[in-house]
């Protein structure tokens, strides 16, 4: 009898083994139909896949900050749970990239990098450029701000304030890919300075941590005797952590709040970044309202049909 | 004589160098997996015990919670565990009658210039580094699941099973192919000289025999696909809440949970993460002492 079960438990394991051959079959069948005719292409970009980044993301913070969803404590605008998490910029660039039916969110420079895959959608009917977002036309910008004391700075803090705004200075920043208005800049006078010396910490966002070291790098370049260190800890810990004297400059990725700027702390928009809502060229959307935008995120909607 | 005993002082010095050397060798691991142990399960239970700086958090509401939202202060693991046990039980269903079969036909019929080339060929599958199979699950897998599922995207559990089918294949297919070849010959031989045919001796006398083998190499492959990381982040979805109900919802396993947030996490959310580490870790202890016991048993037999 024994034998008779264990000859049993073999038979079955063979014969999933051969129902998952004849899965993989079929999955061949459904794939080329689904590539044939472009009859299935357009019922597939009906429903929408929704691609949003991990919690504690900077950019999904700001993102959901200016569009207005998964904001509230009771949760009554969580986020729709069948979102796809997805790592990085480049992971949402990726998977909607693949997706014909995919939305996501990536900063303007992962759109310019890779503009051949993902198409950057209107918001309000403006499009998704450096000129737009530097105009305030465009409205899903975040500022890169960093603050400081007045009364707490020393010569080199006042002459990497002065270097970050200088045109030498907004080179930098716009290497790194953010947005910045020449309007105005003069190239940086190193000589004007002397030798200057000295060691600073800066903290705060981790996605100023990028700009902020490319410009701290050119600067030690320029002044051998500084040295700059970046902590990356959020942006509200870089704002408390300049007031209270921990960093030298503060960075923030988002607007200083005013409770924040009680304490007297001047604040310097260095740079802006752009967030771009990218959908798949084949989905054929250019643009969207920031309304429908919250409508998809909170799963309101959930088909292409419904907001075209 | 003053020759030898030099000599002899020379051996002992060396003797006890060695001796020294092995002890340090083995030291090194076992203080590694204490260090661990315990940086895991202090950092991670701290959230469940009165007097925590970030805050306490019910252990009741981690474990059964079906939604991971740090934003609003909900740190439910639970989904994550159901979507483990289904995506690891998956591909175990399907990888172990695969595994055993391939194992037996390049054990047993294959012709050997043919087993030859598939066995390394098998081995090979095992040296990919993961991420490669999630790049491959991502641009071949998803898409195709995705043409059968309902859901707008392929990023699903049956996306998860089928990368991690293939992920835990080598494993089952190498020990078993072993423990199958170590049958002794006489066995094979009394089956077929009773008038037992080929495969009534493959079923009923070498796969039996081979068994404690077998299981060997079925708890090795749910050690894998339990601990896979990188592979499944790729083509999960990581939804943050919902037990999955079929096999075409995505899923969020526990290792990917990890490895998601750790990069940004701060106070309670960053002790949940490693909370959720003590989670992963009793599973895999539990796969091991049943490898243990399996061993042991194959020992007292």
């Amino acid at each position: 009898m024994k034998k008779m079960k264990k000859f049993g438990f073999l038979a079955l394991l063979l014969i999933m083994a051969v129902a998952l051959v004849a899965c993989g079959a079929d999955d061949n069948g459904a794939d080329d139909n689904g590539n044939g005719g472009d009859a299935t292409v357009e019922v597939e970009v009906g429903a929408i896949a929704v691609v949003s980044r991990e919690e504690g993301s900077g950019s999904r913070a700001a993102f959901e900050e200016l569009v207005a969803f998964n904001l509230e404590e009771d949760g009554s605008d969580a986020m729709t749970a069948d979102a796809i998490i997805q790592t990085g910029n480049g992971g949402v660039a990726t998977a909607v990239a693949e997706n014909e039916a995919a939305i996501g969110y990536i900063s303007l420079t992962t759109l310019l990098d890779r503009s051949g895959d993902l198409v950057g959608l209107y918001i309000d009917g403006v499009a998704p450029t450096a000129e737009n977002m530097l105009s305030g036309a465009y409205t899903l910008v975040r500022p890169f701000n960093f603050v400081y004391l007045p009364d707490e700075i020393g010569d080199v803090e006042r002459a990497f304030i002065e270097f970050a705004q200088s045109a030498d200075g907004l080179i930098i920043l716009e290497d790194r890919g953010v947005i910045v208005d020449h309007e105005g800049a003069e190239p940086f006078d190193v000589a004007a300075h002397g030798s200057l010396s000295g060691s600073l910490l800066f903290g705060g966002s981790t996605s100023t941590e990028a700009t902020a070291t490319a410009l701290a790098e050119e600067f030690m370049a320029l002044f051998p005797g500084v040295d700059i260190q970046y902590s990356a800890t959020g942006s509200g810990a870089g704002i408390s952590g300049a007031t209270d004297g921990t960093y030298a400059l503060g960075f923030a990725s988002r607007e200083i709040r005013d409770t924040e700027l009680e304490t007297g702390i001047n604040v310097v928009q260095y740079s802006v970044d752009g967030i771009v809502v990218a959908v798949n060229p084949a989905s054929g959307v250019t643009g969207l309202t920031v309304a429908q935008l919250r409508a998809i995120y909170l799963g309101e909607v959930t088909d292409w049909a419904d907001v075209q | 004589m003053e020759v030898d005993v030099k000599l002899t002082k020379k051996r002992m010095f060396s003797e006890k160098f060695f001796h020294g050397l092995f002890l340090a060798g083995a030291l090194f691991s076992v203080v590694c997996v204490l260090i661990i142990i315990i940086l895991i399960f202090t950092r991670g239970s701290q959230p469940f015990f009165p007097g925590n700086e970030y805050g306490i958090y019910h252990f009741f509401d981690f474990i059964l919670g079906v939604a991971w939202r740090p934003a609003f202060g909900e740190y439910g693991v639970g989904y994550m565990i159901i979507a483990s046990l289904l995506a690891t039980s998956g591909a175990i269903l399907l990888g172990v009658p695969i595994g055993i079969l391939t194992a037996v036909f390049i054990a047993e019929i294959a012709p050997p210039w043919l087993a030859k080339i598939m066995q390394p060929t098998v081995e090979l599958l095992a040296a990919i580094p993961s991420v490669l199979y999630g790049v491959f699950g991502f641009a071949v897998i998803v898409p195709m699941v995705g043409n059968l599922s309902p859901n707008p995207t392929g990023h699903s559990l049956l996306a998860v099973i089928l990368v991690l089918t293939i992920m835990v294949l080598p494993s089952i297919v190498a020990i078993s192919t072993t423990s199958l070849r170590a049958v002794p010959n006489h066995y094979k031989e009394g089956s077929l000289a009773l008038g037992a045919s080929h495969i009534q001796t493959i079923f009923k006398v070498l796969i039996p025999s081979a068994k404690s083998g077998i299981l060997t190499a079925i708890v090795l492959g749910v050690g894998r696909a339990i601990g896979e990381t990188m592979a499944v982040i790729l083509v999960a979805g990581n939804p943050e809440s919902g037990i999955p109900t079929s096999i075409f919802d995505r899923v969020r396993v526990l290792t990917s949970n990890i490895v998601l947030e750790q990069g940004y996490a701060t106070g309670l959310q960053a002790q949940m993460l490693f909370s959720t580490v003590i989670v992963l870790f009793i599973f895999i202890l539990l796969i091991n002492l049943t490898l243990t016991k399996i061993r042991k048993k194959a020992v007292d037999q």
